[in-house]
């Protein structure tokens, strides 16, 4: 072998020292999973039911998923959660962002600090807490509506009252995570610009919506797209609030394929189910990125 | 001086030896130092079995491992467990209905080996009655031994039906009534103050046991007769309509929130005197009788549940069995504890402290020292004949019944679809479940 030959094996190795952890742990931890997952879905396997063994089924899976108005009803009431809680973070975490952009306000970096808190709280934890909140009898917020000479609600009896429940709680737990992203957004925009704008005598809604609505569309993007990803998968809060009642109310998909996974134990089923989940999520995803434009969008920046 | 001393000290050394020893029971042969894990539904039952575990540690010089985990967390757990080359647990809690389920699957063993092996006198099999029997065995063979095996009935403020002059009701129709008369705006503030009915109002497991339970209350079981093997479910019925119909209806006198109780929430509900009545499981009558937890102690009664043709105390309460992938060289220690928890003895002591009446045993329900302090057995004892897995059926596919129950059912209780659609959609997701499952 030749020094160059040594030499460019050399750098292959070194080269692939630092790309195979990476690699291995991207097999590992997402590609074998989903092939996993990809596969299973085309077996008929119960394991509540381990005499009937594991069967080959093709698509069959699929097929009655497609079929059962169950799993059709959970992919819109998926939407109607998801569609919900994001729009509303997205509104209040840019409102608060703004707020917190004022750095002449006392204490301001320790408010900043205390706002993330909901966003390191256990999912599960934010479900059983406002649970607790929405308890007709002695919950905190039915407290507070009588006290001021109002009606009690039954939040989570009504089919409307029990998704607003779901969107109020996610709400409150990601909407400071998305006001910290759009945040660092804002804090990102060139001095230069802010004092150009001054100059030229923008007005703030103009400043806002012509100038730094523009330049923190990335941020948005990011934060869409994280809190989009993440509420497909949203189910502690509904395992803990309403356990996707009443009727089929907040059944969304990811809960649906709990059910059938780990109260039916038809894990070809819910396999198949999760790949909808996946398939769904990507279109979603390709949707949003591209009415953002993403690819103009970060190229340009 | 010092000799003298000496020799005290060792004849109080040898003296307290002795009477350590002979306070102490001797340790069953060969399982000493064994630790038996057991995993069993959170239900009161287990919750005070630990009140008397030392006893058994102490007799048989066994340790003991109790898990207690809720209902839909254990039975995901068994199942789990049983992928497992070796359980993690020696003893399961089995519910009634899961038996089916748990044998066919093999995830529990035979037991027939063990009770063969076992004096007859210290099981005392025969004590045993119908219900608690049927519970252990599929297919005539014994699986489980009953673990606190009780029933579900309606429980009322005898107070308040005094106050009210009404009778205790037999039937649906008088039920209903005596919800509407009890649900009412004591201080008229405009807002309803006592509810006249809490049940299981929450999707899922809890709705659908108590949609199965009513349905067969008002004439209208899952199968006509599964022990007959026939096995098609009967369910667009009129009486199965009636029976959602009666819930609905009932919703109305009902706590607000009903819609999201269990059984925790109605017992809870009917104890802090919010509601008059209620649907219990007698396992939990322990928590209605004490003081610390109750605000209607000694006004409590108990009727069997009224439904539109019958009325019925369907069974209820768990049974100890053995996973079929436990370490063989556990199997003896894990059957010292149900033979233990089983015997007559173990089950008047826990009757005495759970202060709730079982209806396992016949030196049970007829011991008059216990008929003293549980007026409840009696009722029992009137009904022991209509006690029944009939209205839960232990068969493999009853927790997807159970689901398809508590979620379709559940549309149909908050009236997101009708009565009729709900019922029409219940039975072909059950035929669903019976094809696949290979019936017919």
């Amino acid at each position: 072998m030749s020094l160059i030959d040594r030499k460019k094996r050399n750098l292959f190795l070194v080269r692939a020292s630092f790309f195979a952890p990476g690699t291995l742990i991207l097999i590992g931890l997402s590609i074998f999973p989903f092939l996993y997952a990809v596969i299973l879905s085309l077996f008929n396997w119960n394991l509540a039911r381990p005499q009937w063994g594991v069967h080959f089924v093709s698509i069959k899976n699929y097929i009655d998923l497609l079929l059962t108005s169950r799993f059709r009803v959970s992919i819109v009431t998926t939407f109607i959660i998801l569609g919900g809680s994001v729009c509303l973070q997205l509104v209040l975490g840019i409102f608060i962002a703004l707020l917190l952009t004022n750095s002449q306000v006392k204490g301001i970096r320790i408010i900043r600090a205390i706002i993330i808190l909901p966003s390191v709280v256990t999912p599960v934890v934010v479900g059983l807490l406002w649970l607790l909140l929405y308890k007709h009898e002695f919950g905190l917020i039915n407290f507070l509506l009588t006290k001021a000479g109002l009606r009690q609600i039954n939040w989570l009896t009504t089919v409307w009252g029990a998704r607003f429940a779901l969107i109020i709680a996610d709400t409150w737990q990601w909407t400071p995570f998305v006001s910290l992203v759009v945040l660092a957004g804002i804090m990102s925009i060139p001095q230069s610009i802010i004092e150009a704008s001054k100059v030229d005598g923008t007005n703030p809604i103009q400043y806002f919506f012509h100038i730094m609505l523009p330049m923190i569309k990335p941020s948005i993007l990011v934060a869409l797209l994280i809190r989009t990803i993440d509420g497909f998968r949203v189910f502690d809060k509904i395992f803990a609030i309403t356990k996707g009642g009443p009727g089929g109310a907040t059944e969304t998909l990811s809960y649906y394929i709990y059910v059938r996974g780990f109260n039916n134990f038809e894990m070809g089923v819910a396999a198949a189910a999760s790949v909808f989940l996946l398939v769904l999520v990507t279109i979603v995803v390709q949707m949003i990125l591209k009415v953002f434009g993403a690819d103009k969008l970060f190229v340009s920046r | 001086m010092v000799r003298k001393a000496v020799f005290v000290l060792l004849v109080v050394l040898v003296a307290s030896a002795i009477c350590w020893g002979s306070g102490k029971q001797e340790p069953t042969e060969g399982m000493a130092g064994k630790t038996v894990r057991v995993l069993s539904v959170s239900d009161p039952y287990p919750k005070k079995l630990v009140e008397l575990i030392p006893e058994f540690e102490s007799k048989t010089g066994i340790k003991v491992e109790l898990d207690l985990q809720g209902y839909t967390p254990a039975y995901q757990k068994i199942t789990l467990d049983f992928l497992n080359k070796v359980s993690s647990y020696d003893v399961v809690s089995v519910d009634a209905p899961w038996v089916g389920e748990f044998v066919l699957g093999k995830k529990i063993r035979p037991i027939d080996d063990l009770i063969e092996k076992t004096d007859p006198q210290v099981l005392a099999l025969d004590d045993l009655t119908p219900p608690a029997r049927e519970c252990g065995m599929f297919d005539g063979k014994w699986y489980a031994l009953p673990q606190g095996l009780h029933g579900e009935m309606l429980a009322y403020r005898k107070d308040l039906f005094e106050e009210a002059g009404v009778a205790v009701p037999t039937n649906a129709k008088e039920h209903i009534a005596i919800a509407k008369k009890l649900h009412v705006d004591k201080n008229n503030d405009g807002t309803i103050d006592q509810y006249g009915m809490a049940f299981n109002g929450q999707r899922g497991a809890a709705f659908g046991h108590q949609l199965v339970v009513l349905m067969y209350a008002f004439g209208s079981p899952i199968f006509k007769d599964w022990k007959k093997q026939d096995m098609h479910p009967v369910l667009d019925t009129q009486d199965t309509r009636d029976a959602l119909s009666f819930m609905i209806d009932m919703k109305a006198y009902a706590p607000p929130d009903v819609l999201n109780m269990a059984w925790d929430e109605r017992v809870r509900s009917f104890t802090q005197k919010k509601s008059a009545m209620t649907y219990i499981w007698m396992g939990r009558a322990n928590a209605v009788q004490d003081p610390k937890e109750s605000q209607i102690v000694g006004k409590i009664g108990y009727t069997a549940i009224p439904g539109g043709k019958r009325s019925v105390i369907p069974t209820g309460g768990y049974t100890w069995g053995i996973p079929s992938n436990v370490d063989p060289g556990m199997i003896a220690a894990a059957w010292e504890f149900i033979k233990w928890d089983n015997s007559p003895e173990t089950k008047k002591k826990m009757v005495k402290i759970m202060g709730g009446p079982y209806y396992e045993r016949y030196s049970i329900i007829s011991d008059p020292e216990l008929q003293k302090i549980q007026p409840e057995l009696e009722v029992f004892k009137t009904y022991l004949d209509t006690i029944t897995t009939s209205a839960r059926p232990p068969i493999p596919e009853f927790s997807l019944m159970i689901d398809v129950m508590g979620s379709i059912g559940h549309e149909g209780l908050s009236e997101s679809i009708s009565v009729g659609e709900t019922t029409k959609r219940i039975q072909a997701e059950m035929d669903r479940i019976m094809k696949q499952a290979g019936y017919y």
